[in-house]
């Protein structure tokens, strides 16, 4: 081929802009390596699009320099830190080894500040987790609280229940009397039940309707045998209807209620006698 | 050796003190191109945050890679100039730059001379600057895809939907009208080293 139209062709201003695809690229740097001529040609061309890219020029922000620097530093830093040393003896250039030193002091300086934004980090961390705890803490005091209040809510509960069962066995005994007493004059819609167990000789009172008496009054029981009065026990008018009479009672043939001062009385105010029931 | 002033440090001992590891040597390189090669890379890329990432990754692949370049075959800004629009091409032709980037159209691709002049245009080429208005569109079309946006013979051809052979034609023509309006004043990039 002959070189001159080789060079006119406009194919080494396409290689030297990199526009040519791998073969023809080939191509020319085969050309170049043979005929000085091309070579100079490419050169030329080279120039050309360096002059024309150079009246773009434009000047960056004078930050980034130190950037750049810097980030050279840190290229050589990571990749050759053994190097590094020896380039530095190898040069007396003190303002070199000065802004050197600088650079790794800023780097220091960079390092601090991490180690400390890493503490502040950690700080409020712990408080945030101390704030949490805190407050986790205090809901299971409360639960706690809670659980003990259950438990003796669960005790009372139980007792009562206890106490229920225990009466309804005594209740339910199949040798005990029961006394129907039935309202007198001064009361004759009240009423009322006597479970007597002449063998353990205990009394049950079960109260279905008597007025709230007065309160220095308490009403009070009585056991009769041969038309004699045997004190059986006070009791209150309280929630529950059931009562347990402590007195013991061997023997009778009925059973009385009558409203006297608050303690009870040696003897019945017949005046008073509310409920009355025979065997 | 490198305490001369900036202008009088030729290429060889820029690139032996480079070869060398001398860490003043990459400051020098960039207050002498930093210039040159930032204006490459923001005609490329049209934005100087992108074109400031550019331009570091640029210099920490010089430093880098400095033992390969071979002063036979190009000069240093030459090499440093490829260095610079292949990594900004690289950039463009990335989907993450697409996305944030509107697709300039062929024809305002050539008003980009004149956007680059307001403030940052280099005081020293207004005279040439003012004689590359001169050199037809088609062929200033030319040299601005295949050296700045990276297209192939073919793609340029495509692109502009004119024959591969007049592709040649054209770019030669710019060329040497670049080379005759450069040669009688040659910058201090050309040099003469």
């Amino acid at each position: 081929m002959d070189i001159k139209e080789y060079i006119s062709s406009g194919i080494l201003e396409l290689y030297s802009a990199g526009a040519l695809a791998e073969q023809e690229a080939r191509e020319v740097e085969a050309m170049a390596a043979k005929h000085p001529e091309v070579q100079a040609e490419l050169n030329a061309i080279a120039e050309a699009y360096v002059n024309y890219a150079s009246s773009f020029s434009r000047n960056p922000r004078p930050a980034l320099r130190g950037q750049i620097l810097d980030e050279i530093d840190k290229e050589e830093g990571i990749s050759k830190p053994g190097v590094d040393k020896g380039k530095i003896l190898q040069m007396p250039d003190s303002g070199a080894i000065k802004q050197n030193y600088e650079r790794r002091f800023s780097r220091m300086r960079y390092l601090m500040a991490a180690v400390f934004a890493f503490l502040v980090l950690n700080i409020i961390t712990n408080f945030v987790l101390m704030y949490k705890w805190r407050n986790t803490s205090d809901q299971m005091a409360q639960l706690v609280s809670e659980n003990t209040k259950m438990k003796n809510e669960y005790e009372q509960i139980k007792n009562d229940m206890d106490k229920k069962t225990g009466e309804m066995k005594m209740v339910m005994n199949r040798s005990n009397k029961i006394v129907d007493l039935k309202g007198m004059e001064i009361s004759p819609n009240s009423f009322a039940t006597v479970y007597w167990n002449p063998n353990s000789k205990q009394v049950m009172l079960n109260v279905d309707n008597l007025p709230q008496p007065p309160t220095d009054k308490q009403y009070q029981l009585w056991a009769l045998k041969d038309g004699k009065p045997i004190d059986a026990g006070v009791f209150d008018m309280d929630k529950d209807a059931m009562h347990n009479m402590k007195a013991q009672i061997a023997d009778a043939d009925a059973f009385a209620i009558t409203l006297e001062k608050k303690g009870g009385s040696p003897a019945p105010t017949l005046t008073q006698l509310y409920l009355m029931g025979k065997i | 050796m490198l305490n001369k002033k900036l202008a009088e440090i030729t290429e060889e001992e820029l690139v032996s003190a480079l070869i060398n590891k001398d860490r003043n040597s990459v400051g020098i390189l960039y207050d002498k191109y930093s210039p040159f090669l930032y204006g490459i890379i923001f005609k490329i890329v049209h934005r100087d945050e992108i074109a400031e990432d550019i331009l570091q990754e640029a210099f920490v692949r010089i430093w880098k890679n400095i033992s390969s370049y071979d002063s036979a075959k190009a000069k240093l800004v030459t090499w440093m100039a490829n260095i610079c629009r292949n990594l900004a091409i690289d950039k463009i032709r990335s989907k993450e730059y697409k996305n944030t980037q509107q697709n300039q159209d062929i024809d305002n691709y050539v008003n980009l001379i004149e956007d680059n002049s307001a403030g940052t245009f280099n005081p020293e080429h207004v005279g040439v600057r003012e004689m590359l208005y001169k050199l037809p569109k088609e062929q200033l079309v030319i040299i601005d895809l295949v050296y700045f946006k990276g297209y192939t013979q073919s793609d340029a051809a495509k692109e502009l939907d004119i024959p591969l052979g007049t592709v040649k034609t054209r770019i030669r023509s710019a060329i040497n009208y670049l080379r005759s309006v450069f040669n009688p004043m040659p910058t201090g990039l050309s040099g003469e080293a």
